[in-house]
C-alpha cells in the first residue's frame, strides 16, 4: 500500500465526516413551494400597489401598508406551514426526526438575522421608506442563506450570493425595480434551485 | 508501520464510509445511511453485520408507527478503533 493510497483513505475519511453533518432535510418540493409562494406574494404586491404607487411611493397609504403586511404574513406563514409539511414527509421516508439536532442548530442560528429585518421593516414602515423593505428582506435573508451554506454545502452558497445581489439592486433603484427583484430572489431563486435539487443525480 | 496490521475490519471502503459517518453524526438510520453512501440495501447490510459483530457499531431495530427502522450507532469500542485507525494512517503517512 502506498503513500497516495494512505492519504487518499484519509481524505475519504474527512470528506465522509463532513458530507454527513450536512443537513439534507428540505426537499425540492419545499424549495419549489417556497417560489411559488414568493412569486405570488410579488405578483400581489404589484396588484395591491397599482403601477402609480410603484412609481411614487409616497403615495402609499396606512390600508396599503395595511394590506402588504397582511399579504406578506400570509405567505410566510403558508410557505413555512407548507414546507414544515414537506420535510416532515421526506425525514418520514428516510425514517429520520424532520428536526435533527443539525436542523435546531440551523434554524436557531439565524434568529438575530430575522429580528433584525423584522426591526428594519417595522422602522421602515413608520418612516414611510417602505421601497426599502424589498432590499432588507432580498439581503437578510442572503446572509441567512449564505450561513446555511456551512451546514448543507455550496448550493446554499451560490443561493446567498444571488439574494445579495438582488438585495444590493433593490436597494438602490426604484420601487418598481425593487419588487421585481423581490420576485426574482423569493420568486425565482428558489423556483430554479428547487428544479436544479430535483433534476440533480443525487436526489434520483 | 506495516499497512497489514491496519485494522481490517474498518479497512475497507463500505465500512470505512459507514465508520466515518457514524463518527460524525453518533447514530443514523439504515435509509439515511443508504442514501448518503449510496449502497444497495445487501451491500450495507453485510457490512453493517461485519462492523456489528465486531463490536464497532450496534444496530437497534423498532418501528416508527407500523413500519420498521433501523439505526446504527458507532459503540465507545468503535470510536476508539476508529481514532487508532486514523493515528495508525497518519502515523504510516508521515513515515512514508
Amino acid at each position: 500500500m502506498g503513500y497516495k493510497e494512505l492519504e487518499r483513505d484519509l481524505k475519504f475519511i474527512k470528506k465522509t465526516m463532513e458530507a454527513s453533518t450536512r443537513y439534507k432535510n428540505v426537499p425540492a418540493s419545499g424549495y419549489l413551494v417556497a417560489g411559488i409562494m414568493g412569486a405570488a406574494g410579488a405578483v400581489l404586491t404589484w396588484f395591491i400597489l397599482g403601477a402609480e404607487k410603484l412609481a411614487d411611493f409616497a403615495k402609499v397609504d396606512n390600508v396599503d401598508v395595511k394590506n402588504l403586511a397582511t399579504l406578506w404574513a400570509v405567505v410566510l406563514v403558508v410557505t413555512l406551514g407548507c414546507v414544515k409539511i414537506l420535510i416532515k414527509l421526506n425525514a418520514k421516508k428516510l425514517g429520520l426526526s424532520s428536526w435533527s439536532s443539525l436542523g435546531v442548530r440551523m434554524i436557531l442560528a439565524q434568529v438575530p438575522v430575522i429580528i433584525a429585518a423584522g426591526v428594519l421593516t417595522i422602522a421602515l414602515g413608520f418612516s414611510r421608506d417602505c421601497h426599502l423593505i424589498p432590499a432588507v428582506w432580498l439581503l437578510c435573508y442572503g446572509v441567512m442563506t449564505f450561513s446555511f451554506s456551512y451546514y448543507t454545502g455550496i448550493d446554499h452558497a451560490i443561493q446567498g450570493i444571488a439574494f445579495l445581489i438582488l438585495g444590493a439592486v433593490a436597494a438602490f433603484t426604484p420601487p418598481i425595480v425593487a419588487l421585481i427583484m423581490l420576485g426574482a430572489g423569493f420568486g425565482g431563486v428558489h423556483i430554479i434551485f428547487g428544479i436544479y435539487r430535483l433534476l440533480r443525480p443525487a436526489a434520483k | 508501520m506495516n499497512p497489514e496490521k491496519l485494522n481490517k475490519i474498518i479497512h475497507e471502503r463500505v465500512r470505512l464510509a459507514i465508520m466515518s459517518a457514524l463518527a460524525a453524526r453518533g447514530k443514523l438510520t439504515f435509509p439515511e445511511l443508504k442514501d448518503f453512501l449510496e449502497v444497495t440495501d445487501g451491500n450495507l447490510s453485510v457490512h453493517s453485520r461485519i462492523l456489528e459483530e465486531g463490536g464497532l457499531i450496534s444496530v437497534k431495530k423498532d418501528y416508527v408507527g407500523r413500519k420498521p427502522r433501523t439505526t446504527f450507532s458507532i459503540t465507545g469500542e468503535g470510536r476508539k478503533q476508529f481514532r487508532k485507525y486514523i493515528e495508525d494512517l497518519e502515523e504510516m503517512i508521515g513515515k512514508e
